[in-house]
């Protein structure tokens, strides 16, 4: 079989949680090196005062223990390299940007792992750095368009940030980067971190307290705040996160002030005209469908204390309601700002927010720009019927686990089955639960399960046209109470 | 050349790709199961697939165990006109590697997966396993799971996700396509029931469901590798346990990463129809007497004989030498060679063999291939010394070179110039020693009022209740012929041969003129009937040659034999060599003995050239007056 060759070094930059760090004794604090078992995460060690290396990618989607799910990065890279030829005609050849370490300069895919906690303008800065490392040795036509970024959830901020010229990169990045691809990033923020910092990381009605601490603590949490006006205050009023002054920590408004401030800038650059140079394509990959915290409101009385309540619904006040998001990001979240307008270039696709790091999508655009197919479809739908379920990340254990479908641009007949998929993460045969229909869509109660990761996946049988319609692996985790 | 190199599944695994076939199974099925076939714009994939199974369901194909050739050297692969078009068998590999052709051809990804059985001496099985991720179109689509050509072992991404059942959830459809086929039985019967223990061999043709679960079965015997080093949660080590022992996963070739147009085998040209026709045709519902008593029609079921026995041991015996054996059936007209070739046709058919009655005149390019086929093959040449020398020695020259079992049997009045003059020295001509057995065939049957009541039975009579023919010198077709009249309500019997078919042809006639008036409402005369019957009959197998020789006939002779190729029994049916039969002599000798004027002066050489049996094969055999009969 012949392969196309890469035309373009690929670079992978992962989101909030993506990268493994290691302290400096070599000891991994976040992630693992060793497939989704064996995570870790020592949280003693997370605090910003402790000094960490981003020494890879998580390289698959992973529950942190008494954290959050993370995306993993293998499958993207490993499409990659089934898919194509490296640029010399060989195997494609990977290499991870690590601080210190001197760059593979034939590498066709190098992947960014970064200092997730310190924000946006500290993972550019060095994205600018490393690029420069290996593209430095190139003439000018040669580096001209050389780069295509990957970049998944808050790599998308980065990457704008990077190529806005903020921070002082200036008009040569432009000018490496043929296009930029995000993957399901919060351009405008997801009411998710909202609610996680204010409200704190939860499974069930537990707060998990050490997790919000630390993200209190990371400016990315704050970076990736709605930038928008989210959240409800009565029937005609609507506020930003900073202007929040009566509910979160008492830091909280500030923060999310100087992140709102940050947006700003990357849109500033984005805006036509605005960096004074000419700027790469984005294409915004993004999912609708899938029940996301999309409506925020603050309730209680004046004489009690107020609260934020932030729900899997989309906000009347914002545009096109009913379109949810990928089960993180909303939606109308997931476009930059600067291509409200412009749906050529937005590409919907039906993964949730973790496993569209991995979407075949982004093998289609990588062919599109290797001009081996026109394969790749663009708008505001993705091009087949798709499913959108909402999962939470985590449940408790001893608790049944409720999944609920919807079947999204087709409509189901009476031969429409629709069936959960789960097996513990790492074990081979899917155990199956059989949906109930339930109003327009479907639903399931699992047992209780077991304490761990498990892989879950969504497929429904005899659709009408297409007959099968599936949803990517994604992967929740069972906690003890 | 249409053979193919053996599948070296050890040495070459991936190679097994190089058979696989594009656009060639649409070329090999008739129209109306082509069309049938599915496209790759069909956006339900697992329709896709099972439209492509029940195409393979509907065609008929017998299932075929493994050829003796598949040994140390390798699996011989069927080309597939030999599994799709004729003679239409194959083994569960030849069937996976036509379907996973379909399957490119459907834009859909397949792998064929080779499972050895657990238990010792058994064979493998082959399935294709479908990916309903996305399509195939030229590569694996985005977001395929699997990379590599071949995997020694089961894939997780693969087995863990095969669909237990049509409706089942799972993004792989295991398909034991060797379902599609059927086990043919004798008399052309396919046989329902259920596998050999131990073997996934079809007796379908199985439903997709089956077909589907049975492939689902296979893969769940051959449990992933990683399956024991899962952790040992309930769910995993009840799956482990829940996997059947009867299959071990041997290796699986991915035939959609694997395939390259350029590496292809070459497919080249395959006969557009079937040169050998089955020893038993299909029935024919209001037969004429003649037609019902035809031995090929197997109305009369075949009456058992020491002469079957003989030839089935020394067709199947083994021989290291790999060398072509020829028996040649000789005995007077009548005496039952043809049935015993079609009898012995469909006993070893029902074995796998490729065997039927080869047409006349055959296109060297099909001799050619016939020596190719990769099954046991017989070839019937019936009446070979009716003119058909030529097409013995090119037959015979095509399959010398065959590895696998090669027989020809010839039926003749008797061994004469036309052997020992003609083929006999073409043989030393080309340094070629087949094996020969000459089989005198006596022309009584050895079980006389066995065959009259068996034959009596079928034709609907009541043995006892009829009368029984006396004891005479009649031969086996006499007897049939006997006990046609007996079951017609006839009170007594001719004792002799010219009245048994002076009255035979009577009922003929009268049958003819039926369907004439039928059709026409138009009486022919029985002068006429004689004329054109004879004509046909002379010239019978070869509708154009009828009409040639027709015009010669007198006008109203020529009507009513005009008729004749569209319905009479020896021009218009798929009937390679029924000229001439036992009885087919009668009306024109009657006629010519008669010197009717209505036949007087019309059969000239230019139009029907010269009477075959007359000129070549000796005494006609049932004429008016008994002939003496060689043989015997």
């Amino acid at each position: 079989m012949q392969q196309d060759r890469l035309r373009h070094l690929i670079v992978i930059v992962p989101g909030i949680g993506g990268s493994v760090l290691e302290d400096e004794t070599g000891g991994v604090v976040w992630g693992t090196r060793r497939g989704i078992a064996g995570s870790v995460a020592s949280p003693s060690r997370l605090s910003l005062a402790e000094r960490l290396t981003p020494v890879g990618l998580i390289p698959t989607i992973t529950v942190v223990p008494g954290f959050f799910a993370v995306a993993g990065y293998d499958a993207l890279v490993w499409q990659i390299c089934t898919t194509f030829a490296g640029s010399g005609g060989g195997p494609v050849q990977v290499d991870v940007a690590r601080p210190g370490v001197p760059p593979h300069l034939g590498a066709d895919v190098v992947l960014f792992p970064y200092d997730f906690r310190l924000g946006v303008a500290d993972a550019a800065a060095r994205l600018g750095e490393e690029l420069e490392r290996r593209l430095g040795g190139l003439t000018a036509d040669a580096r001209r368009g050389r780069v295509i970024v990957l970049a998944h959830s808050m790599g998308g901020l980065v990457a704008r940030h990077w190529l806005g010229g903020l921070g002082g990169a200036g008009r040569r990045a432009a000018e490496d980067c043929a296009a930029l691809v995000t993957i399901g990033t919060p351009h405008r923020g997801a009411p998710k971190a909202l609610d996680w910092l204010v409200n704190g990381v939860r499974v069930g009605p537990l707060t998990l307290g050490r997790a919000t601490e630390l993200l209190r603590e990371w400016p990315s949490a704050y970076e990736l705040l709605p930038r928008y006006p989210a959240v409800a205050d009565g029937a005609s009023t609507w506020l930003y996160p900073h202007d929040l002054a009566r509910v979160g920590h008492p830091e909280f408004a500030r923060r999310a002030g100087e992140a709102y401030k940050l947006h700003q800038d990357i849109e500033a650059a984005w805006r036509p005209g605005g960096s004074g140079h000419r700027l790469p394509p984005v294409l915004p990959l993004f999912a609708r469908g899938h029940r996301t915290l999309g409506r925020a409101e603050l309730t209680g009385s004046e004489l009690s204390e107020p609260k934020l309540a932030v729900r899997k619904e989309d906000a009347e006040w914002l545009p096109n309601p009913g379109w949810r998001g990928d089960g993180t990001v909303p939606a109308i979240s997931a476009i930059p700002i600067e291509l409200d307008d412009d749906r050529r270039v937005w590409r919907a696709v039906a993964e949730r927010h973790l496993p569209m790091a991995g979407s075949p999508a982004l093998i289609e655009i990588l062919r599109d720009y290797s001009g081996a197919s026109l394969a790749a479809v663009r708008g505001d739908t993705p091009e087949r019927p798709w499913l959108g379920v909402d999962l939470e990340e985590q449940y408790l254990a001893g608790q049944p686990v409720p999944v609920t479908v919807d079947l999204l641009g087709a409509a189901a007949s009476p031969r429409t089955a629709v069936w959960v998929r789960v097996r513990p993460a790492g074990t081979l045969r899917w155990m199956d639960h059989r949906c109930e229909r339930a109003g327009t869509g479907w639903t399931a109660e699992l047992p209780p399960l077991a304490t761990g990761e498990y892989e879950v996946r969504v497929d429904a049988e005899g659709v009408p046209e297409v007959g099968r319609v599936t949803m990517s692996p994604d992967v929740f985790a069972v906690v003890e109470p | 050349m249409t053979a193919w190199p053996p599948w070296d599944r050890a040495v070459a695994p991936a190679d097994l790709a190089r058979y696989v076939q594009r656009g060639a199974v649409p070329r090999l099925l008739p129209a109306e199961l082509a069309r049938d076939l599915p496209g790759p714009g069909e956006p339900d994939l697992l329709a896709r697939v099972r439209r492509a199974y029940e195409v393979f369901a509907r065609r008929g194909i017998a299932y075929v165990d493994e050829p003796t050739t598949s040994g140390p050297a390798g699996q011989v692969v069927r080309p597939l006109d030999q599994v799709l078009a004729t003679p239409r068998q194959g083994t569960c590999l030849d069937l996976a590697v036509a379907f996973a052709g379909a399957c490119l051809d459907a834009g859909l990804h397949p792998l064929i997966v080779i499972a050895d059985s657990a238990r010792r001496g058994r064979p493998a099985h082959a399935v294709v396993v479908v990916w309903l991720g996305g399509g195939w179109a030229g590569r694996p689509a985005a977001g395929y799971p699997l990379t590599g050509a071949v995997h020694d072992r089961p894939p997780a991404d693969l087995v863990g996700d095969v669909r237990a059942g049509p409706d089942a959830p799972g993004s792989f459809v295991a398909v034991d396509v060797a379902r599609a086929a059927v086990r043919r039985d004798r008399a052309g019967q396919s046989r329902a029931g259920q596998p050999e223990a131990g073997h996934g061999a079809p007796a379908g043709p199985a439903t997709w469901a089956e077909a589907v679960a049975a492939g689902a079965a296979l893969l769940a015997g051959a449990p992933a590798n990683d399956l024991a080093a899962t952790p040992a949660t309930g769910l995993a080590a009840g799956l482990a346990a829940a996997a059947g022992p009867g299959w071990r996963w041997a290796v699986a070739v991915d035939v959609g990463v694997a395939y390259d147009e350029g590496r292809v085998l070459p497919l080249l040209a395959w006969p557009d129809h079937d040169i050998l026709s089955p020893g038993y045709l299909d029935a024919e519902p209001d037969a004429g007497p003649l037609a019902q008593v035809q031995a090929r029609r197997n109305v009369v079921p075949f009456y058992g004989r020491d002469e079957l026995d003989v030839l089935l041991e020394w067709c199947q015996a083994p021989d290291p030498e790999s060398r072509v054996r020829v028996a040649i059936v000789h005995g007077v007209g009548g005496a039952g060679k043809t049935h015993l070739a079609a009898e012995l046709c469909d006993w070893l058919a029902a074995d796998g063999w490729y065997a039927g009655f080869l047409e006349r005149d055959p296109d060297p390019a099909h001799l050619a291939w016939l020596g190719e086929i990769v099954q046991p093959l017989l070839v019937v040449v019936d009446y070979a010394e009716a003119n058909k020398s030529a097409d013995v020695t090119n037959l015979l020259r095509a399959v010398r070179g065959r590895t696998t079992p090669t027989c020809l049997l010839l039926t003749a009045r008797a061994i004469g110039p036309w052997w020992t003059n003609d083929i006999e020295a073409d043989l030393r001509r080309a340094a070629h020693q087949p094996v020969v057995r000459p089989l005198p065939l006596p022309a009584a049957h050895p079980r006389a009022t066995g065959v009259f009541r068996a034959a009596l039975r079928a034709f609907g009579g009541e043995p006892g209740a009829r009368p029984e023919p006396v004891a005479w010198d009649w031969t086996t077709l006499d007897l049939v012929m006997l006990a046609w009249l007996a079951a017609r309500g006839a009170d007594d019997l001719p004792q002799r041969r010219e009245d048994l078919y002076r009255e035979v042809l009577a009922h003929e006639l009268r049958y003819w003129g039926d369907r004439c008036d039928r059709r026409y409402r138009w009486r022919p005369t029985e002068a006429v009937l004689r004329s054109s019957g004879a004509c046909v009959s002379l010239r019978g197998p070869v509708p154009d040659r009828v009409m040639e020789a027709l015009k010669a006939v007198p006008g109203s002779a020529r009507t009513a034999a005009a008729s004749w190729p569209s319905c009479c029994p020896t021009c218009c049916r798929p009937i390679p060599a029924t000229t001439p039969s036992p009885s087919a002599p009668t009306p024109l000798v009657t006629i010519l003995s008669c010197g009717s004027s209505t036949a007087s002066g019309w059969c000239s050489p230019s139009a029907c050239g010269t009477p075959r049996p007359a000129s070549s094969s000796g005494p006609a055999g049932p004429c008016p007056a008994p002939p003496s009969r060689t043989g015997r």
